[in-house]
Formats: C-alpha cells, sequence, structure tokens
C-alpha cells in the first residue's frame, strides 16, 4: 500500500507509512471478523499479542519520525524484499 | 507463562516493524507463531489480525499526532481497501494459494527493488509532496 499511497496520491515517504497504517485499521477489524465468526482466533495468543503490538507500535512510530526519507525507503524496501523471498522459500 | 512472553516479545518486533513501516506487523505475527509457538497457520493469522488492530491504532494515532498522515486519503482508501480485502479472501478461496502466493512475490520484488533503488540513488528528491 506504501508504494500505491506514494504513486498515486504523491505523498512523501513519512506520511505514506503513517497513511497506510491508518486504512490498515480497517482492513485489520475486516478481517478479524471474518476470521472469529469461522472460529479462528486464538483469544487467549491474540491478547498477548495484542498488548506487545500496541508497545512496539509506540516506538516504531517514534522511530520513523527520526529517519530521513531515503533511509524509511531504504528500510522498507529491504523488508519487502525480505517478505517477497520468503513467499518462494 | 514462556507461551505469553514469547507472544508479548512476538508482539513487540512486529509492532515496532508494523508501527515504522505501516502496516500491521503480519508478516512477522505469521511466520514467528507458527515457527516459535507451534501455532496452526489459519490460528496464527487470525490471531495476527486481531493484534493488527491494536498495533494499527496505536501506530496511527501516533503517526496523527506528530502530523504523518493525510486524513483525506484514509477515508477514501480506507472502503476501497476493505471490499477489496473481502474480494481477495472470496477470489483466493477458488485459486491455487502456491500461484497467488507466487503472483504476488514477483510484484514484491519489483517493488521492493524499485524502492531500494530509488533509495540508493543519488541526487533525487524521495518526496514529492508533503501534505497533512
Amino acid at each position: 500500500m506504501v508504494p500505491l499511497l506514494r504513486r498515486f496520491r504523491g505523498l512523501s515517504q513519512h506520511i505514506a507509512h503513517g497513511t497506510s497504517l491508518a486504512i490498515v485499521v480497517f482492513v485489520g477489524t475486516a478481517g478479524v471478523v471474518s476470521y472469529w465468526l469461522n472460529g479462528n482466533v486464538d483469544w487467549h495468543l491474540a491478547i498477548w499479542l495484542s498488548i506487545g503490538g500496541a508497545l512496539g507500535a509506540y516506538f516504531g512510530a517514534v522511530t520513523m519520525n527520526r529517519l530521513a526519507p531515503r533511509s524509511l525507503q531504504l528500510v522498507f524496501g529491504l523488508f519487502l524484499l525480505i517478505v517477497a523471498v520468503r513467499m518462494f522459500i | 507463562m514462556g507461551d505469553i512472553i514469547l507472544a508479548l516479545l512476538i508482539g513487540l518486533a512486529g509492532g515496532f516493524a508494523g508501527g515504522m513501516l505501516g502496516i500491521g506487523g503480519g508478516a512477522i505475527y505469521v511466520p514467528a507463531m507458527v515457527l516459535l509457538l507451534d501455532e496452526k497457520q489459519h490460528l496464527a493469522q487470525g490471531a495476527s489480525l486481531a493484534a493488527i488492530i491494536s498495533t494499527a491504532i496505536v501506530g496511527s494515532l501516533t503517526h496523527l499526532r506528530r502530523g504523518n498522515m493525510d486524513v483525506p486519503t484514509v477515508a477514501q482508501v480506507a472502503p476501497a481497501a476493505v471490499g477489496a480485502g473481502f474480494a481477495a479472501g472470496f477470489i483466493a478461496d477458488r485459486l491455487d494459494a502456491e500461484v497467488l502466493q507466487r503472483i504476488f512475490g514477483v510484484v514484491m520484488v519489483y517493488l521492493a527493488l524499485n524502492m531500494i533503488w530509488g533509495a540508493l540513488r543519488r541526487g533525487t528528491p524521495t518526496t514529492t509532496r508533503r501534505t497533512g
């Protein structure tokens, strides 16, 4: 979503990341509802994961603010590459 | 108890990446739970989606406070993204998961290399417009 937001909405790297994350709130909510209805959510695990995730997200967002656009773009590109390569393994 | 601590740590790592990169963190949550907690793939995806909500809410509120969000884009894109998410789930049910994953993988490699190349090229502005 970040590359699409940059290309089609002309957003800067930083703003594209923040905007993407806000959209994820809605997509994630829709997703969890469908998994929940099918009984595929392990809530015991989800709660602890969520607590860690919320803390991590705060520090991640603060860290992002300190990175230059170019460094942020590089980190994002490398992360995307790792995730993509994992798909072939 | 060990599982709880591990889940918290996976949450911290995925949340950090998610908050920084503007993704939910699922790319870290799901494989980490499958590998470290021996969780089944579809249950890992369910727990990951639940955690993505708290990750994305805290992360995006932090970004909003720091001016890193284009709110009109959120309002315009979010409904389409939710619709696309449902449609993708519907289509994915009828397609070979492995083929789908490979197609998606190729697109992602292209996008990743494009971004890395853009970041490494000298003298090219990486920002076009700052709004919000």
